[in-house]
């Protein structure tokens, strides 16, 4: 169990119509609160599974995006291209990268 | 979300802290404790929120306080350990999970304390601060390290973590380790160190005692890296070294049989640099060591000046200061670390017990004469370039260098003159070497003294070559020949000594050097210094015929005998006109039992003033040529 959660393994994120989404360890540690529920001695850290009743699956997967995003261009040396954001999805992203700690 | 929803919310929330009090987190969900935290704060209601957790953390550590107070003393130190390290961990999880959100806003908007630190002072007032944990605790850790050293095995890892618990407690200005634990420990440090090398000293010699001492500063700061608290260790090594150095210091280095005194006498070079090792932790002391070598140095030299007053054998003063001078230069490399500071005491030692006596610079240039006259017979080039450059190292600590100047030159003119010098190379490396301490200046009228005496040689190649200088020259038929040395007045060391009267055949001869010298040289003035001369003259003892070496002042009292067999003190002092100490000391050399030329009427080694001679017709010798030593006073 601690074996297969660390280095390059990886950790289901569940919306919250359930949708599931397979993410790196590393990806999915971009955000402060996921990092601290996978860390933590909780359930969460023995699953490898979290599940985001509040999240919709649109949501979550432009988060996860923007995880992804994060980590190529953190602390790069070329230009940085523009994150899009759809107008309509923007307020709830704002929530949930609040929430996620982004 | 309204108050009863947040309520409802929150008895969740706390029934969850409670879990994770129990050990039992596994089975809940972070998320489901975040979210709901979040929504609680995120509705404003982060009031119910941090209040809540305050209260139930509270609720948990009373009870570990109660638990934690039964115990018996044997157990406290692990229990308050482990109840640490519980604290430590659940409150991690509290914080992560279920405030993690409120940290980042709410606390950090109401600047309230984050939930961790809260947690700390919540330990601190509800564990630590209760009576019955506290006052026992103190005793036991201080009671630990006095075990510790005593010699006893204890558990470091026990007391790190315990101690590393009252530094954390303590960061939010309380200053827990300080006020509860490092005041106390450093008295007890104190008085401990401060009987410990009371007793230690009144029982071990001092060599043991250095030893015992950087044991036990090892062993304190072994102390430090092992479970006190760094910033603890300035504090610490400086009551220890007060206490065991600095206090001490003099007696250490005054102890007799065993201080530094015996230290230097015996040699003991790596107990003085343990000694000096140790002195340099608290480097006020190190001026102690350092002055009781300097002191004990001159104490020496002292000893070695008085020393010759009854030896009168300038030799041993100044091999006794050069064998000094190598053995406190093995201390300082050694035992020192060939320190400056105590370098330069050394030398101002040697300084003023050489100084103090002007006598040091004649012992120092007597020797030199004895290396010139013999000393260096025989020896290799290397070998008296060492030599001479001791004798510099002395000379270095001369401060009179003029007073020294004047011995040499006194020296340096009777073996130029007597042509006693062993070798010229070495005589003049040794004014090379004086001029190189002290300039051109310091050296002229020495330079000007060999100068004289190869300008002399080549005056007499001429005077000979002329024709006058023979015994069988066509000047007079003159049955003297004579060897002169011009001298350049101011170079050579003045001699107050008046020319004597000198036999009618030498002056005829000392006529024709004249006129020869003065018709190259005209208007220069000569002056004969009858006092330094040596002359050779052919003696007829019975059937027997000898060539007696001798001065030139005994040279006049001989000739004297040719026409008297007898003569009084005063008749010779007459004829003569030899000064009277001077005439004594010429003529009972010529009554030694050795080289009994003249006999005295007179009983004894001295001369009575109406003592009279007469010429020993008797004397014998298996050597043709006799050279016969002045008396030396």
């Amino acid at each position: 169990m601690a074996d297969e959660i660390k280095g390059d393994s990886f950790v289901k994120l569940v919306s919250a119509e359930g949708h599931e989404f397979f993410v790196t360890r590393q990806v999915a540690c971009v955000s402060g609160t996921i990092r601290a529920m996978l860390e933590g001695g909780f359930a969460e850290a023995n699953e490898g599974k979290i599940t985001f009743p509040e999240i919709k699956t649109a949501i979550l997967e432009k988060t996860i995006q923007y995880c992804h995003y994060k980590m190529k261009y953190n602390g790069a040396s070329v230009r940085i291209p523009e994150f899009p954001i759809e107008p309509e999805i923007a307020l709830e992203l704002l929530m949930s990268s609040n929430y996620l700690d982004l | 979300m309204d108050a009863a929803q947040a309520k409802e919310i929150w008895s969740g929330l706390a029934r969850a802290i409670d879990e994770i009090h129990n050990q039992d987190a596994s089975k809940l969900s972070f998320e489901e404790l975040y979210r709901n935290a979040y929504n609680l704060v995120l509705h404003k209601h982060g009031e119910v929120l941090y209040s809540g957790v305050k209260a139930s953390v509270q609720k948990h550590l009373s009870a570990v306080g109660a638990r934690v107070a039964q115990k018996p003393d044997s157990e406290l130190l692990a229990e308050v350990s482990k109840c640490w390290c519980d604290h430590q961990l659940k409150m991690v999880m509290v914080r992560d999970s279920i405030c993690m959100y409120m940290d980042r806003t709410y606390v950090a908007q109401k600047k309230e304390k984050p939930v961790y630190d809260l947690g700390l002072q919540i330990f601190r007032e509800t564990i630590w601060e209760k009576e019955e944990v506290r006052g026992r605790l103190q005793h036991i850790l201080l009671d630990n390290v006095l075990k510790e050293r005593n010699g006893q095995l204890i558990d470091r890892s026990l007391m790190k973590n315990v101690l590393a618990m009252l530094l954390e407690i303590g960061q939010d200005g309380s200053q827990v380790y300080e006020r509860d634990f490092e005041k106390q420990f450093l008295q007890s440090t104190k008085d401990f160190y401060r009987s410990e090398s009371l007793d230690y000293l009144s029982r071990n010699s001092c060599p043991d005692y250095i030893n015992k001492a950087e044991r036990r500063l090892n062993e304190e700061h072994s102390r430090i890296i092992n479970y006190l608290s760094s910033t603890t260790e300035s504090k610490l090594m400086q009551i220890v070294e007060t206490e065991l150095i600095q206090q001490h210091a003099k007696t250490l280095v005054e102890m007799e049989n065993s201080g530094c005194i015996s230290m230097l006498v015996d040699d003991k070079t790596e107990d003085l640099r343990n000694m000096y090792d140790l002195f340099c932790r608290v480097p006020s002391t190190v001026d102690v060591l350092r002055d009781a070598v300097s002191s004990h140095v001159k104490k020496t030299g002292k000893g070695l000046v008085a020393d010759q007053e009854r030896v009168k054998e300038p030799l041993v003063f100044v091999k006794g200061v050069l064998a000094m001078r190598d053995k406190y230069d093995k201390i300082i490399e050694v035992s020192f670390r060939a320190e400056k500071k105590a370098a330069k005491k050394l030398k101002e030692a040697f300084e003023t017990f050489i100084n103090a006596d002007s006598r040091s610079a004649n012992y120092l240039a007597v020797y030199v004469d004895e290396l010139m006259r013999s000393g260096l017979k025989g020896v290799s080039e290397v070998d008296a370039d060492e030599r001479l450059d001791k004798v510099i190292v002395i000379f270095r600590y001369l401060q009179d260098k003029d007073v020294f100047e004047n011995f040499y030159k006194t020296h340096l003119s009777k073996r130029l003159l007597a042509q006693k010098s062993i070798s010229d190379e070495c005589e003049k490396s040794m004014v090379a070497k004086l001029k190189a301490e002290c300039g051109y200046q310091y050296t002229s009228k020495l330079e000007g003294m060999f100068n004289d005496m190869s300008i002399s040689r080549e005056c007499m190649d001429g005077y000979k070559r002329d024709g006058r200088g023979g015994s069988s020259s066509a000047g007079g038929g003159s049955k003297v020949e004579i060897n002169v040395d011009v001298l350049t007045m101011g170079y050579w060391p003045s001699q107050g000594a008046p020319m004597c009267q000198l036999p009618n055949e030498v002056l005829s001869v000392m006529r024709g050097f004249e006129n020869f010298y003065l018709t190259k040289h005209t208007g220069r003035k000569l002056a004969w210094q009858t006092s330094l001369g040596t002359s050779e003259v052919k003696a007829v003892f019975g059937d027997k015929k000898h060539e007696l070496i001798v001065t030139t002042y005994q040279m006049c009292i001989l000739m004297l005998f040719n026409t008297q067999k007898t003569r009084t003190l005063a008749d010779i002092k007459l004829a003569t006109g030899i000064p009277e100490s001077e005439l004594k000391r010429h003529l009972i050399s010529l009554c030694t039992p050795k080289h009994r030329i003249l006999k005295k009427a007179s009983k004894g080694k001295s001369i009575s003033a109406d003592d009279s001679f007469v010429f020993n017709s008797e004397f014998s010798s298996k050597y043709k040529r006799i050279k016969v030593p002045l008396w030396r006073r």
